[in-house]
């Protein structure tokens, strides 16, 4: 039955973060829209500008505002850029957390300032190099044992363009792993460790061919950690174009400190359904070994996601999340979520999430648990 | 239009001696009167500005049949020769020299174009008769393309017709049907009852698989539907921890059907869609007494009702599906994530 449930992931299967589902608008790769070749941080203005026109709604434009004088709008503090040179950026992400909703025992409500970014681009007029420094707040992983400070960078590198199709990036980044999705609670983010929270410093290698993209990343861990937790080692992500609109890939990555190893793979697909309607899946696999042996376990996990888009701006979504903690053992989960995205006006994204976990467990049954959040995305 | 004008102006201008009952309603701007005069005798011999005029009332009138009518008529009448010339250069595949052509009869088939093309868009159903009016608006359009005449002007009306038609089909019902093949989980719930009136809730969480199919109406844009599916699965149960009674099956068999009626919305060219059920759902499953004695199950209906949220993506014939809802009368979800193909 699993085996069935994975087989349907597959067959219908890049921020903190990036939108990799806009695969449904006709981009395959995140480099259009971002520095970051693989997805994440801040847009270019091509980014920003089809973030006016093609992303959020229109209806609160008045309609003798063309479309060009909404992507003109779209620059920093709704100006055009008067120089090619400097870029920035503001961005914010909260929203309210609410678990166990309707319990009188169990309800719990909490709002998460999850991201407040302040962002300074320096790049060549024809962004063939690019420097990102991306600083800011950023509330500390709960359970976390280490002394991480709230204000921080998680993202700040150099990078250029040798030519069109290659490219070498240097610093603070995501590992190259998987698909990037914008939740990274999911599944296919935490059991490989590519979360908000898991930037490495590293050498990133990016090819962009006709059909085919490539990034080969090596890392030394993050340097503001203890260096007996880093995770050093090394990153590989194929993806390839088929049938002219959809991309499949592959990624493998190896990463260990003093404590732990990780050797995780993935198989992806990102399939665009026109109009800006889409289809993400991943399945995935990571193996632990840890210093006490009796830690080691692989873990698998599939994801799929949804997008529908029946006006422009609007987005319907589902995510469905399978995790099995320990492929030796039979229990695992099923997150349901379905959800509503809206961008009202470009700089303004709208969002409610409900997650359903159902427990699957030859020893035992127990009632779902719920939880829905709703998110406000501010950019300047 | 402005060369129609310009024609129509020339001929006011050099006051020539066709000084006709259709020209005084003509210079009146009485359009209407031009057509009455014309009707009470369409088969008089009409000058060639006469009919001019008459072709450039019944556009203002938005008569657009009787237009075709007439430029037809003025083609044959002044242009039968040329007209007949590029239409064997056309079919012939030749290159053609717009200039060998008269800017008057370009004129003509543009008027022949537009006229079919607000025939076409004064459609508000679809139906036959716009192939037939289509093929000739398509004949005129190539015409003028081959002359090279106002291209742009030709694009644009060909784009506004083609989305024009295109709407219209996507308007009409069509009868749909499909089989589908679906992962789904499902919870049931139990009450696992002793003496001196101790209760507790137990939950059975099923997985299984369901095979049905639906049969609907869908357009462009909606879909109305009824779809049902026999399921089969099993599930596992455990009494909640607390109540001190040791109660746990693994396994148990479970089948039943699903069906009810759903709408969707169709959202984009692949024919991807999200919309609503109200799926029925008739479950069969045996829980067995436990084995202390005074404790037995009081099993809830075997029958209830669900709202959920159902989307699917299509790939050409085949699709995937996901679905997700609650039961109306309990806490309890049943989702599932499938595939499925068209008849």
């Amino acid at each position: 039955m699993k085996f069935f449930f994975l087989i349907i992931l597959l067959i219908s299967a890049k921020a903190s973060w990036a939108y990799p589902n806009f695969i449904g608008h006709g981009y395959t790769s995140c480099l259009n829209c971002h520095y970051n070749p693989g997805g994440n941080g801040p847009l270019t203005d091509y980014g920003r500008a089809i973030a006016a026109t093609a992303i959020s709604s229109g209806a609160l434009y008045p309609e003798s505002m063309s479309e060009e004088k909404v992507a003109y709008t779209s620059g920093f503090f709704f100006r055009k850029p008067v120089q090619n040179y400097v870029r920035t950026q503001i961005n914010y992400r909260g929203f309210q957390l609410v678990r166990n909703p309707g319990s009188s025992r169990s309800e719990s409500k909490q709002w998460i300032n999850m991201q407040a970014d302040a962002r300074l681009i320096i790049k060549s007029p024809s962004d063939r190099f690019v420097t990102v420094i991306n600083y800011g707040y950023s509330p500390k992983p709960t359970g976390s044992q280490e002394d991480m400070d709230e204000w921080r960078s998680r993202e700040h590198y150099m990078g250029y363009r040798f030519t069109p199709k290659f490219g070498l990036y240097a610093g603070l980044m995501d590992k190259a792993y998987g698909l990037r999705v914008i939740e990274h609670v999911m599944v296919n983010r935490t059991t490989p460790q590519v979360t908000q929270n898991d930037q490495v410093h590293g050498v990133q290698a990016h090819y962009l061919g006709e059909k085919s993209e490539m990034f080969f990343h090596g890392f030394l861990g993050n340097m503001s950690q203890k260096e007996d937790i880093r995770m050093k080692g090394g990153s590989f992500m194929f993806e390839r174009t088929v049938a002219d609109i959809h991309r499949v890939g592959a990624s493998v990555m190896h990463s260990q400190n003093e404590y732990l190893k990780l050797l995780s793979f993935a198989g992806h697909g990102r399939w665009n359904l026109k109009e800006g309607s889409a289809l993400l899946a991943e399945i995935g696999q990571t193996k632990r070994t840890a210093d006490a042996s009796f830690f080691d376990k692989t873990s698998r996990y599939g994801i799929l996601q949804t997008y529908l888009r029946p006006w422009r701006g609007v987005y319907f979504f589902t995510n469905v999340e399978y995790y099995q903690d320990n492929i030796e053992k039979e229990p695992y989960f099923v997150r349901w979520g379905p959800g509503l995205q809206y961008f009202p006006i470009t700089r303004l994204e709208f969002r409610a999430d409900v997650y359903n976990t159902r427990n699957f467990s030859p020893d035992s049954s127990s009632k779902d648990s719920w939880m829905y959040l709703l998110q406000a995305h501010i950019w300047l | 239009m402005v060369v129609v004008k310009f024609i129509l102006l020339l001929i006011v201008m050099c006051g020539a001696a066709f000084g006709t009952d259709i020209l005084e309603e003509f210079k009146k701007k009485d359009y209407a009167g031009v057509h009455r005069i014309y009707q009470e005798n369409p088969s008089r011999n009409f000058s060639r500005k006469e009919l001019i005029m008459i072709s450039f009332s019944l556009r203002k009138l938005q008569f657009y049949r009787q237009d075709v009518k007439m430029n037809v008529r003025l083609i044959k009448k002044e242009y039968n020769q040329y007209h007949k010339r590029l239409l064997k250069q056309i079919k012939a595949g030749d290159t053609i020299d717009s200039d060998q052509y008269p800017e008057a009869l370009k004129v003509l088939y543009w008027n022949l174009m537009n006229a079919y093309g607000s025939i076409i868009l004064s459609y508000e159903k679809h139906s036959q008769l716009i192939k037939k009016d289509h093929e000739h608006y398509l004949i005129f359009a190539k015409i003028l393309s081959e002359l090279e005449f106002r291209e742009g002007k030709v694009d644009k009306l060909n784009d506004r017709i083609m989305a024009h038609i295109l709407m219209l089909q996507n308007l009409v019902y069509k009868f749909s049907s499909s089989w589908f093949l679906q992962y789904m989980s499902w919870q049931q719930e139990s009450q696992l009852v002793g003496p001196n009136g101790f209760s507790s809730n137990l939950t059975v969480t099923n997985r299984g698989l369901c095979l049905g199919g639906d049969l609907g109406y869908e357009n462009g844009s909606y879909h109305w539907y009824v779809d049902g599916c026999a399921f089969y699965g099993s599930g596992g149960v455990s009494a909640e921890s607390g109540t001190g009674v040791n109660y746990q099956q693994s396994n148990v068999p479970s089948y039943g059907l699903k069906l009810g009626p759903g709408a969707s919305l169709i959202v984009s060219s692949s024919k991807s869609r999200i919309g609503i059920k109200i799926p029925i759902v008739y479950n069969v499953q045996t829980l067995q007494n436990p084995g202390q004695p005074n404790f037995s199950i009081n099993a809830e209906s075997a029958i209830s009702v669900a709202t959920s949220v159902y989307s699917r993506w299509q790939f050409d014939k085949w699709y995937l599906t996901t679905e997700f809802g609650k039961y109306v009368d309990r806490e309890a979800t049943i989702w599932s994530l499938g595939f499925g193909h068209q008849f």
